[in-house]
């Protein structure tokens, strides 16, 4: 615990003090007790030493810790175990279907490689819709009322935002949202199909007040299948089906689209919101192709899809909302991986040299990725993985 | 390194800051990792003066260490399975002496064990007035982290202010 070096250096100084026997480790020992810290008199806790701030400080949760270190400027300076994420290496939240009987699951901080266990009631029998900025969308179906109640939900400060219920005409529908729900500009859309019809809903707040409504609109549709994935890029939400067809909604003018596609007939497709704006779809074949990665060119007017060759060190992360983040300062080892956390992706993506995967649920998989995620063990349940971005610092 | 000199019988005189001496056994003593090197350097003769533990905490410290060297000397003529068990009880045992023990000190009382703790390199104790106290800041404001340590906070108005907006998340 204590220093040696400073502990020998203070000898010189105050070594008069020390009973003549005392071997030299024993003075330095005796001599840093007289040394590390002036406590006559009453307590003085903001002037309390830093490997004790820091004893206190990692049995904090991150949130607790950012406060704690807001405290004083002592704690502040001193407290070195508390790292400040930004946003470079996703999180995950894991838990066993449903939650279980107490809604509770763990949160896995890959920079201080930390496993956190935490619960709240209200992810009992929820399903998870999508996550971006540090929370969750889930949505829950209400026994009585046969209506579905949407909500956000954050782990890092266990903050709940219910919207409104809303009924739906299926159980496969897919929800995403634009942006945080602390900001009065965040929407919120749900898809379904049903015989041909396309459904959407949009929850947005009423300017100036925290009042939010649903909007529904009905659009007719060719046989598209169900909603496979959702991403919010450009201001535009982006719908795509299992038959590989998709379409575009755009909040403000309330105009469905449909885009052209060249990726029929591919099994799987996922679409992925890119840091720069971008949006790009990964998908495989049915015959255990090699995935493909595609940028779609939104911005002009030719509405082009481009295959992508490499990711640019960039880390890719496939889930519930798939993200293209930079791969830089603690997270530049992994410029150029791909990382999944559900096993379909797994099997399919390790045709390619470029790309390393790492399975939490699935043992067999040997990891690829050195040291940040591998410490994240297998549980021995069989669990949903999600991968959750610590709220952003500006 | 000798080999640390540690004999049942002996015992160390420990010195506080305001002059009361205690007597400790050795066995209990090596507990704290600063006497332990004292015992194993063997120069633990006359009074070892521990010039910033006060006596009320250094009473709070040596009732601990006792507690804890007790608990680990009792006998132990038991089948495989009845110690294991015997193990399991005694260690739920510890925890809720260990939790009253810390719950009956007051913020003072806890501070000072602490910093007592931290000097005596005592691991076991210093984990258990750390977790108190993570205990008393989880789910609380910086404000209310002050109030209930009597900080008064030395940031400036800027700072704090940027300190908030930094983390705005966290204070939300």
């Amino acid at each position: 615990m204590s220093s040696s070096l400073s502990l020998l250096a203070a000898v010189a100084v105050v070594s008069r003090l020390a009973v003549a026997s005392m071997s030299q480790v024993t003075i330095s020992a005796i001599q840093y007790i007289n040394m590390t810290g002036v406590m006559e008199g009453g307590s003085s806790w903001c002037d309390l030493p830093a490997d004790i701030l820091n004893e206190i400080a990692k049995r904090l949760l991150y949130i607790e810790q950012i406060r704690f270190q807001s405290v004083c400027k002592n704690w502040r300076s001193n407290t070195n175990t508390v790292k400040h994420v930004a946003d470079k290496l996703p999180w995950v939240m894991s838990f066993v279907d449903y939650f279980g009987a107490r809604g509770s699951f763990y949160l896995y901080d890959p920079s201080q490689k930390r496993k956190y266990t935490l619960q709240n009631e209200i992810l009992i029998g929820a399903k998870v819709h999508a996550s971006k900025h540090g929370w969750l969308l889930f949505s829950k179906k209400n026994q009585a009322s046969v209506a579905t109640t949407f909500f956000f939900y954050t782990p890092f400060t266990n903050k709940i935002i219910q919207l409104q219920e809303l009924k739906l005409e299926n159980d496969l529908s897919k929800a995403t949202f634009s942006t945080a729900p602390t900001s009065s500009n965040c929407v919120v859309f749900v898809s379904t199909v049903h015989y041909r019809k396309l459904y959407i809903y949009v929850n947005t707040r009423r300017p100036g007040s925290d009042d939010q409504t649903w909007s529904s609109f009905l659009f007719d549709i060719d046989y598209y299948g169900e909603v496979d994935s959702l991403a919010f890029v450009g201001g535009v939400f982006y719908c795509f089906f299992f038959n590989g067809v998709m379409g575009s909604f755009k909040v403000e003018q309330q105009e469905w689209k449909i885009h052209p596609n060249p990726l029929y007939h591919r099994a799987n497709h996922c679409l992925i919101e890119s840091h720069d704006g971008n949006l790009l779809v990964i998908c495989h074949g049915l015959y255990n192709n090699s995935p493909q990665i595609f940028r779609y060119d939104h911005r002009s007017e030719m509405m082009k899809w481009f295959e992508v060759e490499n990711l640019g060190n960039r880390m890719l992360f496939l889930g519930v909302t798939s993200t293209l983040l930079p791969a830089v300062e603690e997270a530049t080892e992994l410029a150029n991986t791909i990382h999944a956390l559900d096993y379909m992706w797994i099997r399919y993506l390790d045709h390619r040299i470029w790309i390393h995967y790492f399975g939490i649920s699935f043992s067999s998989f040997q990891p690829l990725c050195p040291q940040t995620y591998d410490w994240i063990n297998d549980e021995t349940q069989p669990s949903t993985n999600i991968w959750i971005q610590p709220p952003k610092q500006t | 390194m000798s080999t640390p000199s540690v004999s049942v019988n002996r015992v160390l005189k420990l010195k506080s800051s305001d002059g009361e001496i205690f007597e400790v056994k050795q066995t209990v003593a090596v507990q704290s990792g600063v006497l332990k090197q004292m015992m194993e350097d063997g120069c633990t003769e006359g009074e070892i003066p521990l010039n910033n533990v006060d006596s009320p905490t250094l009473a709070k410290i040596i009732e601990w260490c006792n507690k804890h060297h007790d608990n680990d000397v009792e006998g132990r003529v038991l089948s495989e399975e009845r110690e294991k068990e015997k193990e399991k009880e005694k260690a739920a045992d510890m925890k809720k002496w260990e939790s009253e023990f810390i719950d009956a000190l007051n913020r003072d009382e806890i501070y000072f064990l602490l910093t007592g703790s931290n000097y005596m390199d005592i691991k076991e104790l210093l984990d258990c007035a750390a977790q108190k106290v993570a205990d008393m800041v989880k789910g609380k404001t910086p404000e209310a982290i002050r109030e209930m340590f009597n900080i008064q906070s030395d940031f400036t108005e800027e700072e704090e202010e940027a300190i908030r907006k930094e983390n705005q998340w966290a204070f939300d």
